[in-house]
């Protein structure tokens, strides 16, 4: 007590308590009347349940790839004009090409294609990731990246945090960002005449088409 | 309701934290232990619960940053929780008797030691038997009663007439304030959330699950907020007087980071954040910019400012005095926080922009060689003049009351007690299988 009353009759005692009860009197009314129902909502264990709204945009394009060369077809997101509210949940490349050389009895080439993974913010340990194959029969080949981990496209049903919370975590938009290359490789197989003038094999034309599959997620408590 | 079994990711900051109150704490001691100079025993007491705050921090914090998704779980709860109780005593008993005696006697004093470790074992005793989140074990009065004192101690010294340009009067108010950013720094970073009935500072809880527990824990963190406020009105005052002090730019800092905090957090829902740093599981609903927030603010309060102004008050306040016995100590005191506050630092800066581990090893040790050598003379400074209290002009507030040495240590001797004690009943609900909650 002697603190309280010494110097100065105890007003600056009198001021602060003051002070302290009607602050703790506000914080109470908060807590206890304005905040409660939010207070005891936050102990109940949630449900969200999350839907996806799937769309996917495409494009091709082709290149011409000389013997023994190797060419990086880039792709971004800025290239396919999605909406910023769209996540991108896996990249589907289709390459095909035909034995061009228009000679008789030429057999196909051997293509190799080969996405590195790095320069793009992907879900590079996705098992179901196929990022490389191989050709030397002309049949097609696809290569896909799943780009948002855990995406699968099916509805599902979460327990506890906050709906901000759900949202943050299917509204990342780092996946997808970067420059994701496409290295594709060559190598001619010549004719039987190839020893003749002009019946070489120098160089395939490739065709490549992409589908990028978007996803919007809507949650729901 | 937080369960025991979600798990938190590693936290190395809270590691480096936790080592740095160690360090501090530890070397403290030694500091306090080996000094030769007299010192005035509520000073000389106020040094050693000083000491043994950081150290009870320090192995709260360190066994946090294990994390809960681990076989020992409950060791790591329940002795973070107990050595959390302990620090809420001591801070209790230090504002009890620093830097104005309210205990003015010996028998004063050996009461409300007596109190204080009956409060302390009735809230174990309810985590240990009860459950953690009751509000029978919850830091009822951690914040305001402290809060309350160095903040009346704030405004009978720094307000006291005639005296405005007294070192040694506003000298006491100045390390009032000083204890309080201490201890409650963290909350006034929160401190519009109140006004504005923010989530971010109503959700916040010490475990969650039970209404009166966190009614009890949220009035606490409001105290913190009212005293903070007061304190800005007060160097708000002074300051249009023309008598700003270094510690009003404290003041103001951290005031100002609140209103900034606010823009941050204003639409966030924040659970179980207890009003410190956040844990992984908690960090991941926030966006990466109010990570990297929390990170420079609240963690760094945590992690470095905590120490440095106890290092600060021990010996700018004269808390411990150094002489050539017990320089050395004290100069390797200093290093060791200059060293360990730095890689904290740098733990920080790494975390928000990554560094390759070359680069990392290079910055911290050309930070630690500027440290070092800044210490020499930092550190003559912060120790050659020690501010007094003003024991001629202002005896009354100040009581003479004689302890022996012996006293001293037993002090010593119990806490280490104590913390042994607690830390083997830690062990034994781990042993038991108890469920806290």
């Amino acid at each position: 007590m002697f603190l309280a009353k010494e110097g100065d009759s105890g007003k600056a005692f009198a001021l602060l308590a003051t002070v302290v009860v009607v602050g703790l009197a506000f914080h109470a009314y908060s807590f206890i009347v304005v905040k409660e129902n939010d207070i005891l909502s936050k102990y109940n264990i949630q449900e969200y349940s999350i839907s996806f709204e799937e769309s996917s945009l495409q494009g091709s394009d082709s290149v011409l790839i000389g013997d023994g060369v190797t060419e990086t077809i880039q792709f971004s997101r800025e290239m396919i004009n999605a909406d910023v509210s769209q996540m991108m949940a896996r990249i589907t490349f289709t390459i095909n090409y035909e034995e061009t050389s228009g000679q008789i009895a030429d057999p196909c080439d051997e293509v190799l294609v080969n996405i590195p993974p790095n320069g793009f913010v992907a879900d590079w340990q996705n098992a179901a990731n196929d990022l490389s194959d191989s050709s030397d029969d002309c049949e097609t080949m696809t290569l896909t990246v799943f780009v948002y981990p855990g995406y699968n496209g099916e509805d599902i049903t979460e327990e506890g945090q906050s709906k901000e919370y759900w949202e943050t975590m299917w509204t990342n938009s780092t996946y997808g960002s970067g420059v994701l290359s496409l290295e594709i490789s060559v190598d001619t197989n010549q004719p039987p005449g190839s020893i003749l003038p002009g019946a070489t094999d120098d160089n395939e034309e490739i065709n490549v088409q992409w589908e990028v599959t978007l996803f919007e997620a809507n949650i729901e408590r | 309701m937080k369960t025991s079994s979600s798990t938190m990711a590693v936290d190395g900051l809270l590691a480096v934290g936790g080592i740095l109150s160690l360090a501090l704490g530890v070397s403290g001691l030694i500091l306090v232990k080996t000094q030769k100079l007299e010192v005035i025993w509520n000073k000389r007491f106020a040094a050693q619960l000083l000491c043994w705050i950081f150290i009870c921090k320090g192995v709260a914090n360190s066994l946090r940053s294990i994390g809960y998704d681990t076989e020992f779980w409950r060791v790591v709860l329940y002795g973070g929780h107990f050595n959390d109780q302990i620090f809420g005593g001591l801070i209790l008993l230090i504002a009890l008797i620093f830097p104005v005696p309210i205990l003015r006697t010996r028998k004063q004093f050996n009461i409300g030691v007596a109190v204080i470790l009956a409060y302390c074992l009735l809230m174990v005793g309810a985590a240990v038997f009860m459950k953690i989140n009751t509000p029978l074990a919850a830091f009822t009065g951690l914040y305001l009663i402290p809060g309350f004192i160095w903040t009346l101690v704030y405004l009978k010294f720094r307000f006291m007439k005639g005296q405005e340009d007294n070192e040694e009067i506003q000298g006491v108010a100045d390390v009032a304030v000083l204890l309080l950013v201490l201890m409650i720094g963290h909350i006034l970073f929160r401190w519009v959330g109140m006004f504005a009935g923010s989530d971010y500072f109503y959700f916040m809880d010490l475990y969650g699950g039970n209404f009166a527990n966190d009614y009890l824990w949220s009035q606490g963190l409001a105290s913190a907020v009212i005293f903070g406020l007061v304190i800005l009105c007060g160097e708000i005052y002074q300051a249009s007087q023309g008598r700003v002090r270094t510690t009003s730019y404290v003041v103001f800092t951290y005031m100002a980071i609140g209103v900034l905090s606010h823009i941050v957090f204003r639409n966030v829902e924040l659970f179980g954040s207890g009003g410190g740093t956040f844990t992984g599981t908690e960090l991941e609903g926030l966006s990466s910019w109010q990570q990297i927030w929390t990170e420079i603010t609240t963690t760094l309060h945590f992690t470095m400012m905590r120490p440095i102004l106890g290092l600060y008050i021990l010996f700018r306040y004269g808390l411990i005095r150094i002489s050539e016995d017990n320089e050395q100590v004290g100069k390797a005191t200093a290093i060791v926080l200059i060293v360990v506050a730095t890689s904290a630092l740098l733990e920080i800066v790494q975390s928000l922009i990554p560094l390759t581990e070359m680069l990392s090893a290079g910055i911290l040790g050309i930070a630690i060689a500027f440290g070092i050598g800044w210490e020499e003379r930092s550190f003559q400074s912060l120790i050659s003049n020690p501010l007094r209290f003003p024991l001629r002009t202002k005896g009354a507030y100040f009581p003479e009351v004689t302890f022996d040495k012996s006293e001293y240590y037993r002090l010593d001797k119990a806490l280490t007690a104590i913390l042994i004690f607690f830390g083997f009943v830690a062990f034994i609900l781990h042993w038991s299988q108890v469920e806290p909650f």
